[in-house]
């Protein structure tokens, strides 16, 4: 295979002349509005239109001729296509906003909350954990080490955290949902997407000032918390009615 | 002052100040600077809370409300205690789920970062101001009845609450306002019983009541719904909700206080602590100025308590020394007919009037000849009362009362002033730092920042009609609008970020314009009811403006 061959091209929009271009969906149903606009040229130089369906994020082309694979991100759809077949092979993720290509030719995915990483001999596609609660900025990969920080809205005083992930090893340091973790040791990981209060636990430590706080979880005091509020308000209440009457009998006595 | 005051007074002050910033001399981030770790106690939280709320101004004031108007005043607070049960069942759990340093950081991730910006950038406005007054209240009496430097008292005060509110932040203003609140009521309860000590032997705690009640000091309730009363029993309660309600829960000098508890039950108790315990003690400052007013009929009273004005030139006046010789005569007449065995009633209530007609004339004869003289002198009458009649070492411990109100309200306006800039303003759109030991010293240099604002505001007041009105009127003229903004975000989930913020401009304006078409005397209304207006305008206005907007609110919003 020629590797230096043009295999694809990236169209403002939809050709207005030519054959009818072919939609491209995870889901495989046909739509009409206009995606990510691809022409792809297979390896008897006859060309296709693909109309890729767009999700939130980044517009790129990965090409590996070596593997006759073409990687598309259509606005964070990423899509794994050989340009000689009229479908995609892979559907990878729906929000990717940045991707990087590793030395070993793996390419790096990032969406809102962590790091895929597809790897173009197998197909197979690694997910990390969770490594933000909504977002990245200042994203960098150098060395095969991508740093950035990530966002953390429940966290005041610092919204964005470092973190870093060494691609060859899969290591990751910091981060904001593992320092939200670490924050709330009450918590813990129910899946990628949530937390959940871990059983039996009613105290948090405090690592930066080696203090063990008792959880401000609102749900745990509420339910450990035997006072009879219901009844502290009725009584606030009844109290100013009592002062009311007071003060009324008071007035009366010296209405002048 | 004798030298035992003064030593009273010293050593109180500083005694306060040192505590403070020693007891948090190890503060050494951001969060326990601005939330003091989340380690006060219920019984702290609770006084914190009555302190800030109680300034300089409400022991100088308050007395000399009821002695010019009665305690009618008490009624303004009748909407408290429901405020507290309401900030107790919806505000605090979400500003503990959600963690928040200010309360305006709940209004970015219910509405967004514009809605607030406008609520954060109204409470320093208002905030702002009202700090410079709290300084400025207590220093132009203090100034005028003491002859001290009026430049120099605004210093000492403004000084001192710096440099324990820099030094140890949060956890110093709610450790020291617990001190200052003993000191306080401890100083209070002293005052009350040398009242009572200065009537005639004949004259007990009942009889001074009677007489009070005769005189019309003691008509407390108002029941006649009229908007232009400022203060009956629905104005209260409706109007004041809405006051008390914005400024225990949204007024960032009064959440950071709940905000620095261990748990949430220790704020709900703090706030409790302040719902049983604020009309009480009202009530209690009201009637001590209502004790002060029965004193005087047999003390004869200075037929002004402003002073400020009395020169030589204006005692050589001609007619000021008649009316004041005729307000002697009406004077003594008075005293003889209450202390006789059978009281004529109608003969003391001439009497009165005839004695509040002089004093009106007096003052008004005192503003031909100084055309700056300042006739509305209620804040001087307590301390003129303390000056006079109290012992030494009491007068002492009274001025540190006074001081200490000024202060401990003081600090926790800066605190909060400092910590809404910091985290509202610094860390949101200017400095997106990861120093913590920079963003500590940020914060400490704004708290200076705004105590210098503060001292300034002070330095350049003018004296208003009645000092505590003033500061009400102040907190009327926002607070409805944050309010509202807060009970959209509380309560109307299908609001947007969009509309709240429009909505929050036009109950600002709307209240604005009702306010100076008050001044202007085109309208007559409450300013208690600037409250309603506001809250009202902007929930209407928002729920009006969202139907047009085509904006979702937030997904996955924390309620």
């Amino acid at each position: 295979m020629d590797n230096n061959k043009k295999r694809y091209e990236i169209l403002d929009s939809l050709p207005s002349y030519g054959p009818m271009y072919i939609s491209i969906s995870e889901s495989g149903i046909p739509f009409y509005s206009e995606g990510f606009v691809v022409r792809f040229i297979k390896d008897d130089d006859t060309e296709w239109v693909a109309n890729f369906e767009a999700g939130w994020g980044l517009d790129r082309v990965f090409d590996y001729p070596e593997k006759n694979l073409i990687v598309v991100i259509a606005s964070g759809n990423g899509y794994v296509m050989n340009p000689n077949l009229e479908k995609p092979i892979k559907f990878i993720n729906s929000m990717v906003k940045e991707a990087f290509q590793a030395e070993s030719g793996d390419l790096i995915f990032i969406d809102d909350t962590g790091i895929e990483i597809f790897n173009p001999e197998n197909l197979d596609v690694w997910t990390s954990e969770r490594i933000s609660w909504d977002g990245f900025k200042e994203l960098r990969f150098e060395n095969e080490i991508i740093t950035g920080k990530s966002f953390d809205p429940t966290n005041s005083i610092k919204e964005w955290s470092e973190f870093s992930f060494n691609v060859k090893n899969k290591e990751i340091i910091g981060g904001s949902f593992r320092d939200s973790l670490k924050r709330n040791s009450h918590l813990e990981m129910k899946n990628r997407n949530e937390v959940k209060t871990k059983k039996n636990s009613d105290k948090q430590y405090d690592f930066e000032n080696n203090i063990t706080h008792e959880t401000i979880d609102d749900n745990e005091i509420e339910q450990k918390d035997p006072t009879n509020w219901k009844a502290w308000y009725w009584g606030l209440m009844i109290f100013l009615g009592v002062q009311i009457a007071l003060y009324f009998y008071i007035t009366n006595l010296y209405t002048v | 002052m004798s030298l035992i005051d003064w030593c009273v007074l010293l050593f109180t002050l500083f005694a306060i100040v040192a505590y403070g910033s020693w007891r948090t001399r190890k503060n050494k981030n951001l969060e326990s600077y601005l939330k003091g770790n989340n380690s006060e106690n219920w019984a702290t939280i609770g006084l914190s809370i009555m302190a800030t709320q109680a300034s300089a101004i409400t022991f100088l004031s308050t007395p000399g409300q009821a002695y010019e108007s009665g305690m009618g005043f008490v009624q303004f607070y009748f909407g408290l205690p429901l405020a507290m049960i309401l900030i107790s069942v919806f505000f605090l759990p979400i500003y503990y789920k959600l963690k928040v340093y200010t309360a305006y950081q709940y209004l970015e991730q219910r509405f967004d970062v514009r809605v607030r910006a406008f609520t954060a950038f109204l409470f320093l406005v208002s905030r702002g101001l009202a700090a410079g007054i709290t300084i400025y209240a207590p220093a132009i009496i203090l100034s005028t009845l003491l002859d001290w430097n009026l430049q120099l008292t605004c210093l000492l005060i403004g000084g001192l609450v710096i440099i324990y509110t820099v030094s140890g932040g949060s956890r110093a203003v709610s450790l020291t306002q617990k001190w200052q609140m003993t000191i306080i009521m401890g100083g209070m309860f002293a005052a009350f019983f040398y009242v009572l000590d200065s009537f005639p032997e004949t004259i007990g705690l009942s009889e001074g009541v009677n007489i009070a009640g005769k005189l019309g000091k003691m008509e407390i309730i108002d029941t006649t719904f009229d908007l232009k009363e400022k203060y009956t029993i629905w104005s209260g309660l409706i109007a004041g909700l809405f006051l008390f309600l914005s400024y225990f829960g949204t007024d960032q000098s009064q959440v950071q206080r709940y905000l620095g508890g261990k748990t949430l039950k220790a704020s709900r108790m703090g706030l409790m602590f302040n719902g049983l315990l604020k009309i009480p003690m009202q009530f209690f400052i009201l009637f001590i100025g209502a004790m002060v007013f029965v004193s005087f009929q047999f003390n004869k009273p200075p037929i002004i308590f402003n002073t400020s004005a009395t020169n030589v030139e204006t005692q050589k006046q001609e007619n000021l020394v008649s009316i004041e010789n005729e307000y002697n005569t009406v004077f003594e007449k008075k005293k003889e007919a209450l202390l006789a065995p059978e009281t004529n009633t109608k003969n003391i209530q001439f009497l009165q009037a005839q004695q509040d007609y002089l004093r009106t004339s007096y003052k008004a004869e005192m503003s031909k000849i100084d055309k700056n003289y300042e006739e509305k002198d209620s804040d001087y009458i307590f301390l003129t009362f303390v000056l006079n009649f109290l012992p030494h070492g009491l007068i002492g411990l009274l001025l540190a009362v006074i001081f200490s109100a000024a202060m401990s309200s003081t600090a926790g306006e800066l605190n909060a002033l400092a910590s809404t800039t910091t985290i509202d303003f610094y860390k949101k759109f200017f400095k997106d730092s990861e120093d913590e030991k920079k963003d500590l010293m940020v914060s400490k240099l704004l708290t200076v920042g705004w105590g210098i604002l503060a001292i300034i505001i002070a330095l350049t007041a003018g004296l208003f009609e009645n000092l505590i009105q003033l500061v009400n009127i102040l907190g009327s003229l926002f607070y409805g609008t944050i309010l509202g903004v807060f009970l959209l975000a509380f309560f109307f989930k299908r609001i947007g970020g969009t509309a709240a913020f429009i909505a929050g401009i036009i109950g600002q304006i709307v209240v604005l314009l009702f306010h100076f078409l008050t001044v202007y005397e085109v309208i007559e209304l409450g300013y208690l009811l600037y409250n309603i207006i506001g809250s009202g305008t902007v929930i209407i206005a928002g729920v009006i403006l969202q139907l047009f907007i085509n904006q979702n609110p937030k997904e996955g919003i924390i309620t």
